[in-house]
Protein backbone atom coordinates (compact mmCIF):
# COMPACT_ATOMS: atom_id res chain seq x y z
CA UNK A 1 0.00 0.00 0.00
CA UNK A 2 2.85 2.27 1.00
CA UNK A 3 4.32 1.56 -2.44
CA UNK A 4 1.48 2.10 -4.49
CA UNK A 5 1.19 5.50 -2.38
CA UNK A 6 4.54 6.62 -3.08
CA UNK A 7 4.22 5.46 -6.94
CA UNK A 8 0.99 7.72 -7.21
CA UNK A 9 2.71 10.61 -5.59
CA UNK A 10 5.52 10.24 -8.13
CA UNK A 11 3.31 9.43 -11.02
CA UNK A 12 1.23 13.21 -9.94
CA UNK A 13 4.30 14.99 -9.56
CA UNK A 14 5.52 13.89 -12.95
CA UNK A 15 2.54 14.99 -14.46
CA UNK A 16 2.36 18.33 -13.03
CA UNK A 17 6.25 19.52 -14.12
CA UNK A 18 6.46 22.20 -15.90
CA UNK A 19 8.42 24.01 -18.26
CA UNK A 20 10.64 26.64 -16.31
CA UNK A 21 14.00 28.53 -16.50
CA UNK A 22 16.07 27.91 -13.22
CA UNK A 23 19.31 27.43 -11.49
CA UNK A 24 21.11 25.39 -8.92
CA UNK A 25 19.06 24.01 -6.05
CA UNK A 26 16.07 22.57 -8.19
CA UNK A 27 17.51 19.36 -7.42
CA UNK A 28 17.35 19.63 -3.77
CA UNK A 29 14.12 20.95 -4.17
CA UNK A 30 15.18 24.68 -3.57
CA UNK A 31 14.56 27.29 -5.40
CA UNK A 32 17.92 29.06 -7.62
CA UNK A 33 20.68 30.81 -5.53
CA UNK A 34 21.62 32.89 -8.48
CA UNK A 35 19.22 35.10 -6.47
CA UNK A 36 20.00 34.64 -3.00
CA UNK A 37 23.98 33.20 -2.91
CA UNK A 38 23.43 31.57 0.48
CA UNK A 39 20.49 29.32 1.69
CA UNK A 40 20.04 28.22 5.35
CA UNK A 41 17.84 25.39 6.02
CA UNK A 42 16.63 23.89 9.05
CA UNK A 43 14.92 20.42 8.58
CA UNK A 44 13.12 17.68 10.40
CA UNK A 45 12.11 14.39 9.79
CA UNK A 46 10.21 11.64 11.74
CA UNK A 47 11.55 7.91 11.20
CA UNK A 48 10.29 4.88 12.36
CA UNK A 49 12.39 4.55 15.74
CA UNK A 50 13.73 8.10 15.57
CA UNK A 51 13.65 11.97 15.24
CA UNK A 52 15.98 13.90 13.03
CA UNK A 53 16.67 17.38 13.31
CA UNK A 54 18.99 19.14 11.04
CA UNK A 55 21.00 22.88 10.00
CA UNK A 56 22.48 23.11 7.00
CA UNK A 57 24.31 25.90 4.97
CA UNK A 58 24.01 25.70 1.21
CA UNK A 59 26.39 28.14 -1.15
CA UNK A 60 26.87 28.35 -5.14
CA UNK A 61 25.49 27.99 -8.40
CA UNK A 62 24.87 25.75 -10.96
CA UNK A 63 27.68 23.66 -8.76
CA UNK A 64 26.22 23.78 -4.99
CA UNK A 65 27.21 22.59 -1.73
CA UNK A 66 25.56 21.49 1.56
CA UNK A 67 27.07 21.80 4.56
CA UNK A 68 24.54 20.38 7.60
CA UNK A 69 24.57 19.49 10.76
CA UNK A 70 21.76 17.60 12.74
CA UNK A 71 20.80 15.11 15.86
CA UNK A 72 19.17 12.02 15.35
CA UNK A 73 17.15 10.81 18.51
CA UNK A 74 15.85 7.24 19.07
CA UNK A 75 14.04 7.97 22.08
CA UNK A 76 13.33 4.51 23.09
CA UNK A 77 17.13 3.40 23.43
CA UNK A 78 17.81 6.93 24.62
CA UNK A 79 20.14 7.47 22.17
CA UNK A 80 21.91 10.51 20.13
CA UNK A 81 23.81 10.94 17.10
CA UNK A 82 24.76 14.12 15.24
CA UNK A 83 25.56 13.92 12.16
CA UNK A 84 28.09 16.35 10.63
CA UNK A 85 27.61 15.96 6.15
CA UNK A 86 28.33 17.78 2.93
CA UNK A 87 26.37 17.35 -0.01
CA UNK A 88 27.95 18.51 -3.72
CA UNK A 89 25.50 18.57 -6.39
CA UNK A 90 24.59 20.23 -9.82
CA UNK A 91 21.69 20.93 -11.63
CA UNK A 92 22.24 19.94 -15.13
CA UNK A 93 19.66 21.23 -17.79
CA UNK A 94 17.75 18.18 -20.44
CA UNK A 95 16.84 19.42 -23.21
CA UNK A 96 14.91 23.01 -23.58
CA UNK A 97 11.77 21.44 -21.15
CA UNK A 98 12.79 22.49 -17.79
CA UNK A 99 13.81 19.35 -16.32
CA UNK A 100 16.88 18.77 -14.43
CA UNK A 101 19.06 15.98 -13.96
CA UNK A 102 20.92 16.09 -10.38
CA UNK A 103 23.78 14.03 -9.79
CA UNK A 104 24.83 14.31 -6.45
CA UNK A 105 28.10 13.10 -4.26
CA UNK A 106 27.75 13.29 -0.27
CA UNK A 107 29.39 12.19 2.69
CA UNK A 108 28.65 11.98 6.30
CA UNK A 109 30.13 11.50 8.92
CA UNK A 110 27.96 10.89 12.54
CA UNK A 111 29.22 11.14 15.87
CA UNK A 112 27.34 8.92 19.08
CA UNK A 113 25.61 7.49 20.61
CA UNK A 114 27.28 7.30 23.38
CA UNK A 115 27.60 4.82 26.21
CA UNK A 116 24.86 3.57 24.06
CA UNK A 117 22.36 1.26 26.38
CA UNK A 118 24.28 1.53 29.30
CA UNK A 119 26.83 -0.73 27.82
CA UNK A 120 30.17 2.22 27.86
CA UNK A 121 30.25 2.10 24.03
CA UNK A 122 30.35 4.67 21.52
CA UNK A 123 29.71 5.00 18.03
CA UNK A 124 30.55 6.56 14.80
CA UNK A 125 28.91 6.12 11.76
CA UNK A 126 30.36 7.30 8.09
CA UNK A 127 27.82 6.98 5.47
CA UNK A 128 29.20 8.11 1.82
CA UNK A 129 26.52 8.39 -0.96
CA UNK A 130 26.45 8.88 -5.09
CA UNK A 131 22.74 9.61 -6.34
CA UNK A 132 20.88 10.82 -9.37
CA UNK A 133 17.54 12.51 -9.50
CA UNK A 134 15.22 14.47 -11.58
CA UNK A 135 13.48 17.79 -10.96
CA UNK A 136 11.53 20.17 -12.30
CA UNK A 137 9.77 23.72 -11.54
CA UNK A 138 6.03 23.52 -11.42
CA UNK A 139 5.13 26.58 -11.52
CA UNK A 140 7.00 29.85 -11.49
CA UNK A 141 4.77 33.34 -10.19
CA UNK A 142 5.39 36.68 -9.23
CA UNK A 143 5.09 35.45 -4.87
CA UNK A 144 5.63 31.50 -5.07
CA UNK A 145 7.16 28.77 -6.89
CA UNK A 146 6.59 25.53 -6.69
CA UNK A 147 9.34 22.90 -7.77
CA UNK A 148 9.56 19.09 -7.78
CA UNK A 149 12.66 16.81 -7.12
CA UNK A 150 13.33 13.10 -6.33
CA UNK A 151 16.20 11.08 -6.58
CA UNK A 152 18.23 7.85 -6.00
CA UNK A 153 21.07 7.09 -3.89
CA UNK A 154 23.13 4.14 -3.25
CA UNK A 155 24.99 4.63 -0.13
CA UNK A 156 27.96 2.83 1.88
CA UNK A 157 27.55 2.81 5.50
CA UNK A 158 30.28 2.17 7.96
CA UNK A 159 29.08 1.79 11.63
CA UNK A 160 32.24 1.55 14.43
CA UNK A 161 31.72 1.11 18.25
CA UNK A 162 34.35 1.10 20.62
CA UNK A 163 34.50 1.44 24.49
CA UNK A 164 33.36 4.60 25.80
CA UNK A 165 36.50 6.77 26.78
CA UNK A 166 38.43 5.00 24.47
CA UNK A 167 41.98 6.70 23.87
CA UNK A 168 43.57 6.16 20.26
CA UNK A 169 47.12 5.59 22.13
CA UNK A 170 45.34 2.65 24.00
CA UNK A 171 45.67 0.51 20.39
CA UNK A 172 42.37 -0.09 18.50
CA UNK A 173 39.86 -2.12 20.14
CA UNK A 174 37.25 -0.70 17.90
CA UNK A 175 34.80 -3.19 15.73
CA UNK A 176 33.71 -1.83 12.46
CA UNK A 177 31.11 -2.85 9.60
CA UNK A 178 29.81 -2.65 6.64
CA UNK A 179 26.58 -1.94 4.59
CA UNK A 180 24.73 -0.60 1.64
CA UNK A 181 21.62 0.37 1.20
CA UNK A 182 19.67 2.59 -1.27
CA UNK A 183 17.70 6.01 -0.44
CA UNK A 184 15.06 7.47 -2.78
CA UNK A 185 13.44 10.67 -2.00
CA UNK A 186 11.15 12.88 -3.44
CA UNK A 187 9.97 16.09 -2.41
CA UNK A 188 8.10 19.62 -3.18
CA UNK A 189 9.92 22.87 -2.51
CA UNK A 190 7.04 26.08 -2.31
CA UNK A 191 8.96 29.69 -2.05
CA UNK A 192 7.57 32.09 -1.18
CA UNK A 193 8.65 35.80 -2.04
CA UNK A 194 11.33 34.34 -3.53
CA UNK A 195 12.75 34.29 0.15
CA UNK A 196 11.64 31.25 2.11
CA UNK A 197 10.86 27.76 1.09
CA UNK A 198 8.83 25.31 2.74
CA UNK A 199 9.68 21.81 1.43
CA UNK A 200 7.58 18.82 2.63
CA UNK A 201 9.19 15.20 1.14
CA UNK A 202 9.20 11.78 1.87
CA UNK A 203 12.51 9.38 1.73
CA UNK A 204 12.64 5.84 1.42
CA UNK A 205 15.41 3.34 2.61
CA UNK A 206 15.64 0.29 0.69
CA UNK A 207 17.54 -2.60 -0.33
CA UNK A 208 19.16 -2.42 3.42
CA UNK A 209 21.93 -4.78 3.64
CA UNK A 210 24.34 -5.23 6.22
CA UNK A 211 26.66 -8.61 7.78
CA UNK A 212 25.13 -10.72 10.17
CA UNK A 213 24.07 -9.14 13.66
CA UNK A 214 25.68 -6.17 12.25
CA UNK A 215 22.47 -3.84 12.98
CA UNK A 216 25.00 -1.25 13.73
CA UNK A 217 25.90 -1.11 9.92
CA UNK A 218 22.58 0.12 8.79
CA UNK A 219 20.80 3.99 8.63
CA UNK A 220 20.29 4.96 12.26
CA UNK A 221 16.72 4.83 13.93
CA UNK A 222 15.51 4.17 10.46
CA UNK A 223 13.22 0.75 9.37
CA UNK A 224 14.08 -0.23 5.96
CA UNK A 225 11.17 0.53 3.63
CA UNK A 226 9.96 2.71 5.55
CA UNK A 227 8.57 5.95 4.34
CA UNK A 228 8.73 8.68 5.90
CA UNK A 229 7.95 12.37 6.15
CA UNK A 230 10.24 14.82 6.69
CA UNK A 231 10.03 18.86 6.39
CA UNK A 232 12.24 21.62 5.99
CA UNK A 233 12.23 25.27 6.21
CA UNK A 234 15.17 27.43 4.11
CA UNK A 235 15.73 30.94 3.75
CA UNK A 236 17.94 32.79 1.29
CA UNK A 237 20.38 35.00 1.94
CA UNK A 238 22.51 37.56 0.95
CA UNK A 239 22.54 40.32 -1.88
CA UNK A 240 19.86 39.49 -4.71
CA UNK A 241 21.33 39.31 -7.93
CA UNK A 242 20.12 40.32 -11.65
CA UNK A 243 16.73 37.40 -12.07
CA UNK A 244 16.91 34.78 -14.62
CA UNK A 245 15.27 35.39 -17.76
CA UNK B 1 -6.20 29.87 -22.20
CA UNK B 2 -4.91 32.91 -19.16
CA UNK B 3 -1.26 33.06 -16.76
CA UNK B 4 -3.59 33.31 -14.13
CA UNK B 5 -6.11 29.99 -14.69
CA UNK B 6 -2.64 28.14 -16.22
CA UNK B 7 -1.22 28.91 -12.67
CA UNK B 8 -4.34 27.86 -10.69
CA UNK B 9 -4.38 24.78 -12.43
CA UNK B 10 -0.72 24.22 -11.85
CA UNK B 11 -1.24 24.97 -8.55
CA UNK B 12 -4.13 22.59 -8.05
CA UNK B 13 -1.91 20.00 -9.44
CA UNK B 14 1.24 20.66 -7.18
CA UNK B 15 -1.38 20.75 -4.17
CA UNK B 16 -2.49 17.33 -5.24
CA UNK B 17 0.71 15.73 -5.42
CA UNK B 18 1.34 17.50 -2.17
CA UNK B 19 -1.81 15.45 -0.63
CA UNK B 20 -0.51 12.66 -2.23
CA UNK B 21 2.65 12.74 -1.11
CA UNK B 22 1.31 13.39 2.64
CA UNK B 23 -1.25 10.55 2.71
CA UNK B 24 1.89 8.04 1.43
CA UNK B 25 4.35 9.40 4.21
CA UNK B 26 1.38 8.65 6.91
CA UNK B 27 0.71 5.47 6.03
CA UNK B 28 2.58 4.33 9.47
CA UNK B 29 -0.68 6.47 11.13
CA UNK B 30 -3.04 4.10 9.84
CA UNK B 31 -1.43 0.67 10.54
CA UNK B 32 0.22 -2.12 11.47
CA UNK B 33 -2.67 -2.65 14.04
CA UNK B 34 -1.04 -1.63 17.56
CA UNK B 35 -3.02 -4.78 19.58
CA UNK B 36 -2.41 -8.32 17.82
CA UNK B 37 -4.19 -11.97 18.95
CA UNK B 38 -1.56 -14.29 18.57
CA UNK B 39 -2.23 -18.00 19.34
CA UNK B 40 -1.11 -18.76 22.84
CA UNK B 41 0.31 -22.20 23.58
CA UNK B 42 1.59 -20.83 27.23
CA UNK B 43 0.39 -18.67 29.68
CA UNK B 44 1.52 -18.39 32.80
CA UNK B 45 2.13 -16.66 35.76
CA UNK B 46 5.48 -16.70 36.78
CA UNK B 47 5.73 -14.06 39.77
CA UNK B 48 3.66 -12.94 42.56
CA UNK B 49 4.34 -11.06 45.25
CA UNK B 50 2.33 -8.58 47.12
CA UNK B 51 5.37 -7.99 49.18
CA UNK B 52 7.21 -6.54 46.49
CA UNK B 53 4.27 -5.39 44.86
CA UNK B 54 5.22 -7.26 41.31
CA UNK B 55 3.28 -10.08 39.25
CA UNK B 56 4.95 -11.04 36.37
CA UNK B 57 3.25 -13.09 33.41
CA UNK B 58 5.03 -15.13 30.67
CA UNK B 59 3.30 -16.12 27.46
CA UNK B 60 4.63 -17.98 24.71
CA UNK B 61 2.61 -17.91 21.11
CA UNK B 62 2.66 -21.03 19.20
CA UNK B 63 4.41 -19.96 16.48
CA UNK B 64 8.06 -19.45 17.32
CA UNK B 65 8.71 -17.19 14.35
CA UNK B 66 6.15 -14.80 15.87
CA UNK B 67 7.54 -11.16 16.39
CA UNK B 68 5.88 -8.79 17.48
CA UNK B 69 6.27 -5.28 16.23
CA UNK B 70 7.07 -1.68 17.51
CA UNK B 71 4.21 -0.49 19.41
CA UNK B 72 2.76 -3.85 19.13
CA UNK B 73 0.74 -5.66 21.80
CA UNK B 74 -1.05 -8.81 23.08
CA UNK B 75 -4.25 -7.97 25.60
CA UNK B 76 -4.84 -9.63 28.17
CA UNK B 77 -7.09 -9.69 31.17
CA UNK B 78 -6.42 -9.78 34.78
CA UNK B 79 -9.00 -10.74 37.77
CA UNK B 80 -8.77 -11.71 41.61
CA UNK B 81 -10.84 -13.97 43.65
CA UNK B 82 -11.63 -10.48 45.38
CA UNK B 83 -12.47 -8.77 43.06
CA UNK B 84 -10.04 -6.98 41.22
CA UNK B 85 -10.30 -6.43 37.58
CA UNK B 86 -7.83 -5.05 34.89
CA UNK B 87 -7.14 -4.63 31.30
CA UNK B 88 -3.19 -4.78 30.87
CA UNK B 89 -1.31 -6.06 27.63
CA UNK B 90 1.88 -8.22 26.79
CA UNK B 91 5.30 -7.26 25.24
CA UNK B 92 8.21 -8.74 24.25
CA UNK B 93 10.52 -10.12 26.63
CA UNK B 94 13.51 -8.68 25.06
CA UNK B 95 14.29 -5.40 23.39
CA UNK B 96 14.47 -3.49 21.23
CA UNK B 97 12.23 -4.86 18.89
CA UNK B 98 13.32 -5.35 16.10
CA UNK B 99 17.39 -5.51 16.35
CA UNK B 100 18.98 -2.15 16.02
CA UNK B 101 21.02 -2.98 19.42
CA UNK B 102 22.41 -4.98 21.53
CA UNK B 103 19.35 -7.15 23.28
CA UNK B 104 18.24 -7.02 26.50
CA UNK B 105 15.50 -7.60 28.74
CA UNK B 106 12.27 -5.42 28.61
CA UNK B 107 10.93 -3.82 31.42
CA UNK B 108 14.28 -4.91 33.73
CA UNK B 109 17.71 -3.53 34.87
CA UNK B 110 20.02 -4.27 37.55
CA UNK B 111 22.48 -1.62 39.17
CA UNK B 112 25.56 -2.33 41.47
CA UNK B 113 26.16 -0.60 44.81
CA UNK B 114 29.19 0.19 47.29
CA UNK B 115 28.73 -2.03 50.23
CA UNK B 116 27.55 0.34 53.04
CA UNK B 117 24.38 1.02 50.50
CA UNK B 118 21.28 -1.23 51.55
CA UNK B 119 18.17 -1.55 49.48
CA UNK B 120 16.46 0.48 51.72
CA UNK B 121 18.87 3.37 51.07
CA UNK B 122 17.74 3.29 47.46
CA UNK B 123 13.92 2.39 47.57
CA UNK B 124 12.90 5.43 47.07
CA UNK B 125 14.46 6.46 44.16
CA UNK B 126 13.44 3.38 42.30
CA UNK B 127 9.87 4.08 43.16
CA UNK B 128 9.91 7.76 41.90
CA UNK B 129 11.25 5.78 38.66
CA UNK B 130 8.44 3.85 38.54
CA UNK B 131 10.06 0.61 39.16
CA UNK B 132 9.93 -2.02 41.98
CA UNK B 133 12.98 -3.74 43.47
CA UNK B 134 12.51 -7.43 42.66
CA UNK B 135 15.47 -9.04 44.17
CA UNK B 136 18.02 -7.53 46.17
CA UNK B 137 21.80 -9.37 46.79
CA UNK B 138 22.92 -8.32 49.92
CA UNK B 139 26.32 -9.91 49.74
CA UNK B 140 27.15 -8.95 46.23
CA UNK B 141 24.78 -5.19 46.68
CA UNK B 142 23.01 -5.85 43.58
CA UNK B 143 19.62 -4.97 42.69
CA UNK B 144 16.93 -5.88 40.07
CA UNK B 145 14.75 -3.66 39.37
CA UNK B 146 11.60 -4.38 37.25
CA UNK B 147 9.54 -1.20 35.43
CA UNK B 148 6.11 -1.35 34.76
CA UNK B 149 6.13 -0.15 31.38
CA UNK B 150 8.19 0.49 28.64
CA UNK B 151 8.46 4.25 27.97
CA UNK B 152 11.85 5.34 28.46
CA UNK B 153 13.36 2.10 29.70
CA UNK B 154 17.02 2.99 28.85
CA UNK B 155 16.75 6.84 30.04
CA UNK B 156 14.79 5.90 33.39
CA UNK B 157 17.33 3.08 34.03
CA UNK B 158 20.22 5.22 32.95
CA UNK B 159 19.22 7.62 35.62
CA UNK B 160 20.23 5.43 38.27
CA UNK B 161 23.52 6.08 37.86
CA UNK B 162 22.84 9.42 39.96
CA UNK B 163 21.79 7.33 43.02
CA UNK B 164 23.85 7.56 46.06
CA UNK B 165 26.33 4.68 46.11
CA UNK B 166 25.27 3.11 42.62
CA UNK B 167 28.28 1.97 40.65
CA UNK B 168 27.18 0.63 37.53
CA UNK B 169 23.88 -0.01 35.86
CA UNK B 170 22.79 -2.58 33.41
CA UNK B 171 20.23 -3.15 31.32
CA UNK B 172 19.29 -6.99 32.57
CA UNK B 173 20.84 -9.16 29.53
CA UNK B 174 18.83 -12.23 28.04
CA UNK B 175 20.17 -15.66 29.25
CA UNK B 176 23.71 -16.49 28.61
CA UNK B 177 23.85 -18.91 25.25
CA UNK B 178 26.59 -21.23 25.64
CA UNK B 179 28.04 -21.40 22.04
CA UNK B 180 27.69 -25.26 21.60
CA UNK B 181 23.62 -24.03 22.52
CA UNK B 182 23.03 -21.50 19.52
CA UNK B 183 20.11 -19.71 19.46
CA UNK B 184 18.94 -20.71 22.84
CA UNK B 185 16.30 -17.50 23.30
CA UNK B 186 13.08 -18.01 22.35
CA UNK B 187 12.47 -14.13 20.51
CA UNK B 188 8.71 -14.87 20.56
CA UNK B 189 8.08 -15.07 24.65
CA UNK B 190 5.93 -12.30 25.83
CA UNK B 191 5.88 -11.03 29.13
CA UNK B 192 4.26 -8.17 31.31
CA UNK B 193 4.86 -7.57 34.76
CA UNK B 194 1.88 -5.74 36.95
CA UNK B 195 1.85 -3.98 39.73
CA UNK B 196 0.40 -5.22 43.09
CA UNK B 197 -0.80 -3.85 45.88
CA UNK B 198 -2.41 -5.78 49.34
CA UNK B 199 -5.94 -3.95 50.08
CA UNK B 200 -9.22 -3.94 49.04
CA UNK B 201 -10.12 -3.82 44.93
CA UNK B 202 -10.33 -0.82 42.84
CA UNK B 203 -11.17 -1.97 39.29
CA UNK B 204 -9.39 -0.52 36.10
CA UNK B 205 -7.18 1.49 38.29
CA UNK B 206 -3.79 -0.28 37.01
CA UNK B 207 -2.82 -1.65 39.98
CA UNK B 208 -3.69 -5.13 41.30
CA UNK B 209 -4.85 -4.93 44.89
CA UNK B 210 -4.70 -8.34 46.46
CA UNK B 211 -4.95 -9.89 50.01
CA UNK B 212 -3.24 -13.14 51.24
CA UNK B 213 -5.09 -16.31 49.81
CA UNK B 214 -6.59 -14.43 47.20
CA UNK B 215 -6.47 -16.44 43.56
CA UNK B 216 -5.34 -14.39 40.67
CA UNK B 217 -6.33 -15.21 36.91
CA UNK B 218 -4.79 -14.22 34.13
CA UNK B 219 -7.26 -14.26 30.84
CA UNK B 220 -5.63 -14.56 26.93
CA UNK B 221 -8.53 -14.95 24.27
CA UNK B 222 -7.46 -16.87 21.79
CA UNK B 223 -7.73 -15.80 17.60
CA UNK B 224 -10.43 -18.43 16.60
CA UNK B 225 -12.49 -18.12 19.87
CA UNK B 226 -12.11 -19.63 23.40
CA UNK B 227 -9.38 -18.78 25.97
CA UNK B 228 -6.65 -19.52 27.56
CA UNK B 229 -5.75 -18.96 31.25
CA UNK B 230 -3.68 -19.14 34.14
CA UNK B 231 -3.54 -18.75 38.08
CA UNK B 232 -1.70 -18.18 41.31
CA UNK B 233 -2.79 -18.04 44.60
CA UNK B 234 -1.23 -14.99 46.46
CA UNK B 235 1.19 -16.01 49.22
Amino acid sequence: MRHIGAGLGLLTLLGAARVAPVAAQVCAGLPSLRERPFRVTASAASYTYATALGVSLTAGRAIYGTLGFGRTRDSELDANTYPLSLEIGADIPVGAHGVFLCPVVSGAVSFGPDDFELMQESFRYEDWAVGLGLAAVVMRARRISVLVAGSVRAALLTGTYWPTGYKAADGDPGSSQTGNYWLASLSVGIELNQTVTLRPGVTVPFQVTYPADAWFASPFGRKPEEISLGVAVSIGLGRRSRAVK
Amino acid sequence: MSTAARSRGVLLRAGIASAVLLAAACTDLFGPSRTVRPVMATLAITYLSATSGIMQIVASPADTAFRLGSGQSVPIEITTSSGDREASALYPQYCPVPMRGWHYTCFEFDFGTRSDVSWQSVNGYVAGIGGRIKTWLSNLHIGFVVLFDLDDQVSRARSALSWPGVTYVELTPPPFCADDVGNCIDWSTLTRPVYVEAGSPHPGDGTLQVQSGDTVTVVYRQPGGGTMQAQSIVP
